[in-house]
């Protein structure tokens, strides 16, 4: 595209700021969407803090998933940007004392070092970026291994196979995948299930 | 069906509860399908965000297991008020705790509406356990009041929608009633004075009133029309009327004119015969005392005919029934004809002549009757009315576009006309003024026939004039191709060898039937019932040599060609019995008679069926004496009549010369010097040649060394006729000669016998000899 606008440019026929401006245009609506999508995920990043701990105190298999300090370990994935899951991590801990009165530790993990260590086991894992299919996969291949939950507050990863997320309506809901939850062997209190939102 | 929808109030009002129930359904399936659930979802909403800022507080109470607190707040939310219901607008809650505890809270007010149902998980605020689940039942009431009135606004509306609709039926109908009524008036009103249209209604439509009026003037335009028509018609009727008054006075006048032209005729025939003759007997006897009186009346009668005539044909050209008969004409000749006859008055008047036909002017295929008498007329015209001065005639001939046009300049330089008297030269009976027919005569039908003669032949007569200067007459008329292809490059050159090899066979002809008619006298058979249309021919053709023979009917007339075989016959149309045209069908259709030449001599103007069945010539009674003659000859002619020609430069000699020989029945050519008799010499061999002597130009006696000269022309036999005075210039060409004829001596007699002595002996022997009667004396 860009290379046909830079030949566009070089014909000295075709009216170059009308190029130009058409560029512009479009740079600037880009910025505008990705400011937007930026606050957006942040907000999403925000109440997913809130409601992640409330997810996994729910787990009925949750004391069976403790590390072995008999804590409550919460990863938080990155591909890319670590600095955003140490952030992430350091907000959470701020919050939330404990979960379901167990004390928790939230450890800020690339998903390179969560493929090299097998031996990793989690209780439950958090995405802090959006990943791209093939990692996506590879996370849930991982955490349906090891029967934890995914929370992903990302629009769209319920529906593509994570195993929670939020649903953002007049309230915000807990928004579960039946299919991963039924593969990953999690159970869930049926009382949330029931008034969560899910996608079957 | 169609006749309903075909009415605009049904079609207007089907239209509108079409399109109103479109809009209604779109409104229900918005209703349904956006406006409801929305409202739902919204009710649904503020039941969650009523819940939403309690949840925290609730679970903040459940973990201290404050339970006095939990009363208050759940005691708070069930006393909240809708303010647009002033009714509470939570119904109940109950929290169902995980350990199987139930805490309610009922409000005293009941619904007849179901409630919306808001539930949300309580979590612990210390350890974020689930403590169990808080339900809420939110007052539907607003919710259903507000559907409520919805469906009752859309009632009201489908019940506005439907008055509207009667109201829009009404108006419409009521808006086009006047139409309706325009159509019946319209369908009632015949035009008639007093059946108008009613004036419209006040309160109706402008459009409706502009129709109405454009009607009323359509209307009154339709009754202009209608009277105008009737006008017309009654104009039309009255012309109609007229027109066959017309008919019938122009039928009258043709019949009055035919039965005077026939009644005028006839005396006028027997006056102008019985004259001519008389003439002639005067002369004989000597008694020329009586000769001027005779003549007078031979011209008073010319004149009465030539008038006659004109009235006729100015009479036929108004019917239109006047006919035109095309012909090759060599325009020389008609030219030479004319002033033959125009230069006698000429000289009356002492006016000069000139004429001026340029040589590419040669053949023309016109109707030469007409020319030559619209010619003859304006010659005339110009001579009578100029008094020593010069007369010109010039013609040319130019192609215009594809048509060849000629035209003939007759210029004068006598009294000329004013513009007012221009204005009605060319109308009938009127001459320039009456003064003008005191003093000169005439009847002032001339330049009108003339010019009616030159548009019939699709040509025209103008004239330029001006007062006491002089006249210019121009005749133009469109001339078709000669049907001989006589081109005059053609003619000019070979003029020599053409009319040689003529005169060889002429003079073969000419011995044939000199021979034949020594033997045998010509039988001239005159067929009418008039006896004198018998008398008067038998008379001066028998002076020609002819024998006559009359009878008086058809039946006679054929048993007489049966028994007499005749050379010519003279035929009448009104028999008794058989008309003439049974007798000239009965000649052409028999091969023994059908080259006998038959010559038409009647009053009736028949003359294009008489050509059509084979006659050779037509002639109009009263017909005069030379014009029969000359028929006559020329018809037998064709069998053997012998052509004399007169070279002699003294008109009077030549006129009387000529006159003697055709009474005598040969053919006569004139010339009035040498040159010109050798042109006429091959124009048409002569059988003899009367040669003056003294000429201007070319004489006589160096004509006579160019006839000698030819092979072909030096055995014509010669007379010359010479002066007392010259006998020197006689002696010395007697030799040259076969008669000699003294002018001083000169006598009818005289001049007949010589020319028969010359012409018999030149049919038994050479004429290179002198016989007795060649001296000068």
């Amino acid at each position: 595209m860009i290379s046909l606008y830079i030949k566009c440019l070089k014909n000295k026929s075709i009216n170059r700021f009308a190029i130009i401006f058409r560029l512009l245009v479009i740079a600037v609506s880009l910025g505008f969407l990705n400011v937007y999508a930026s606050e957006s995920i942040d907000r999403r990043l925000q109440i997913s803090l809130s409601i992640f701990p409330k997810i996994v105190a729910v787990d009925n298999g949750l004391r069976e998933k403790l590390d072995k300090k008999n804590r409550v370990l919460l990863a938080f994935i990155s591909e890319f940007d670590d600095g955003k899951a140490r952030e992430l991590a350091k907000a959470m801990r701020s919050k939330i004392k404990n979960i379901a009165g167990m004390s928790y530790r939230v450890e800020p993990v690339n998903l390179g070092d969560i493929l090299a260590k097998d031996s990793f086991s989690p209780t439950a894992i958090f995405l802090t970026e959006r990943l791209s299919s093939k990692r996506f996969n590879t996370v849930m291949d991982f955490a349906m291994r090891k029967k934890i939950l995914v929370f992903s507050p990302f629009t769209g990863d319920v529906e593509r196979g994570a195993t929670v997320g939020i649903a953002i309506t007049s309230r915000v809901k807990p928004y579960f995948n039946m299919r991963t939850l039924g593969a990953s062997s999690i159970s869930i209190n049926a009382l949330l299930i029931k008034m969560s939102k899910r996608y079957e | 069906m169609n006749r309903y929808f075909s009415h605009i109030t049904n079609r207007v009002t089907l239209n509108i509860i079409g399109v109103m129930l479109l809009v209604m359904v779109a409104i229900v399936m918005h209703w349904i399908y956006v406006l409801l659930p929305t409202f739902k979802d919204g009710e649904q909403t503020k039941a969650d965000l009523l819940v939403t800022p309690y949840t925290e507080l609730i679970e903040t109470a459940i973990d201290q297991k404050d339970r006095e607190k939990l009363d208050e707040l759940l005691n708070r939310l069930v006393l909240l008020i809708d303010p647009k219901i002033k009714k509470p607008m939570v119904l109940s809650i109950k929290i169902s705790l995980v350990n199987g505890e139930l805490i309610e809270k009922r409000n005293s007010v009941t619904s007849q509406y179901a409630p919306f149902t808001a539930e949300t998980p309580l979590f612990s605020q210390k350890t974020s356990e689930l403590l169990g689940v808080l339900q809420l039942e939110y007052n539907a009431e607003l919710f259903n009041s507000l559907i409520a009135d919805a469906e009752r606004r859309l009632v009201f509306a489908v019940i506005v929608f439907i008055v509207m609709l009667v109201f829009v039926q009404r108006h419409l109908f009521r808006l086009l009633q006047p139409l309706s009524d325009l159509a019946a008036q319209v369908e009632s009103v015949d035009f008639g004075e007093a059946n108008k249209l009613s004036k419209p209604k006040k309160d109706i439509a402008v459009e409706i009133r502009q129709v109405w009026q454009a009607i009323e003037k359509l209307f009154l335009r339709l009754r202009q029309r209608d009277d105008q028509v009737r006008l017309e018609h009654e104009a039309a009727q009255v012309a109609l009327a007229e027109k066959i008054k017309a008919v019938a006075a122009n039928k009258a006048k043709s019949q009055f004119l035919a039965n005077m032209s026939h009644e005028l005729r006839t005396p006028l025939n027997a006056i102008i015969g019985y004259s001519e003759m008389l003439i002639e007997e005067v002369a004989e006897l000597g008694e020329m005392q009586l000769d001027s009186d005779l003549e007078k009346i031979n011209l008073a009668g010319k004149n009465l005919l030539l008038l006659i005539s004109a009235v006729l044909d100015l009479s036929k050209i108004e019917a239109g029934k006047m006919q035109l008969y095309y012909e090759d004409v060599r325009v020389n000749s008609l030219i030479e004809e004319i002033i033959d006859i125009i230069t006698p008055l000429a000289e009356k008047n002492n006016n000069v002549i000139s004429v001026d036909c340029p040589e590419n002017v040669k053949i023309i295929h016109i109707d030469v009757m007409k020319l030559r008498q619209s010619l003859l007329n304006l010659m005339s015209n110009a001579v009578k009315f100029t008094e020593n001065g010069k007369i010109e005639l010039i013609v040319s001939q130019k192609t215009v576009g594809i048509n060849e046009w000629i035209s003939f300049e007759v210029q004068d330089t006598g009294i000329g006309l004013s513009e007012k008297q221009l204005n009605s030269l060319f109308i009938a009976f009127s001459q320039a003024d009456s003064s003008t027919t005191r003093l000169y005569g005439g009847t002032g039908l001339g330049l009108a026939i003339s010019r009616s003669y030159c548009r019939l032949l699709g040509g025209d007569i103008t004239v330029k004039s001006k007062k006491n200067v002089g006249s210019k007459f121009t005749i133009s008329l469109p001339v078709g191709r000669p049907t001989q292809s006589l081109s005059t490059q053609e003619t000019e050159q070979s003029r020599s060898l053409h009319f040689e090899s003529a005169r060889s066979a002429l003079v073969h002809s000419d011995a044939t039937v000199q021979s034949e008619r020594r033997a045998k006298q010509m039988i001239v058979l005159i067929i009418d019932d008039d006896p004198m249309a018998c008398d008067m021919p038998s008379r001066y053709l028998g002076k020609s040599g002819y024998k006559v023979v009359c009878v008086q009917n058809a039946a006679d007339g054929i048993a007489k060609i049966n028994s007499l075989k005749p050379d010519v016959i003279l035929l009448d149309i009104m028999l008794p019995g058989s008309s003439g045209w049974h007798v000239l069908t009965y000649v052409k259709e028999h091969s023994e008679f059908m080259h006998t030449p038959v010559i038409m001599l009647t009053m009736v103007d028949e003359k294009t069926t008489a050509y059509a069945l084979g006659a050779n010539h037509y002639l109009m009674k009263p017909v005069d004496k030379d014009q029969l003659v000359t028929a006559i000859n020329r018809c037998v002619r064709k069998g053997g009549i012998k052509t004399i020609l007169v070279v002699d430069d003294d008109q009077e000699t030549r006129k009387l010369l000529s006159t003697i020989l055709r009474n005598e029945g040969y053919y006569v050519t004139e010339a009035e010097n040498g040159h010109l008799g050798l042109i006429r010499v091959a124009e048409r061999n002569p059988a003899l040649i009367l040669l003056d002597l003294l000429m201007p130009g070319m004489d006589g006696r160096e004509f006579l060394t160019q006839i000698g000269q030819n092979p072909k022309w030096r055995t014509i036999p010669v007379i010359v006729l010479v002066a007392k005075e010259n006998t020197q210039d006689c002696n010395n060409i007697v030799n040259q000669v076969d008669g000699v004829i003294q002018k001083s001596e000169f006598s009818i007699g005289k001049v007949i016998s010589m020319v028969k002595s010359v012409l018999n002996n030149e049919n038994t022997q050479p004429v290179t000899k002198l016989d007795d009667k060649k001296e000068c004396k």
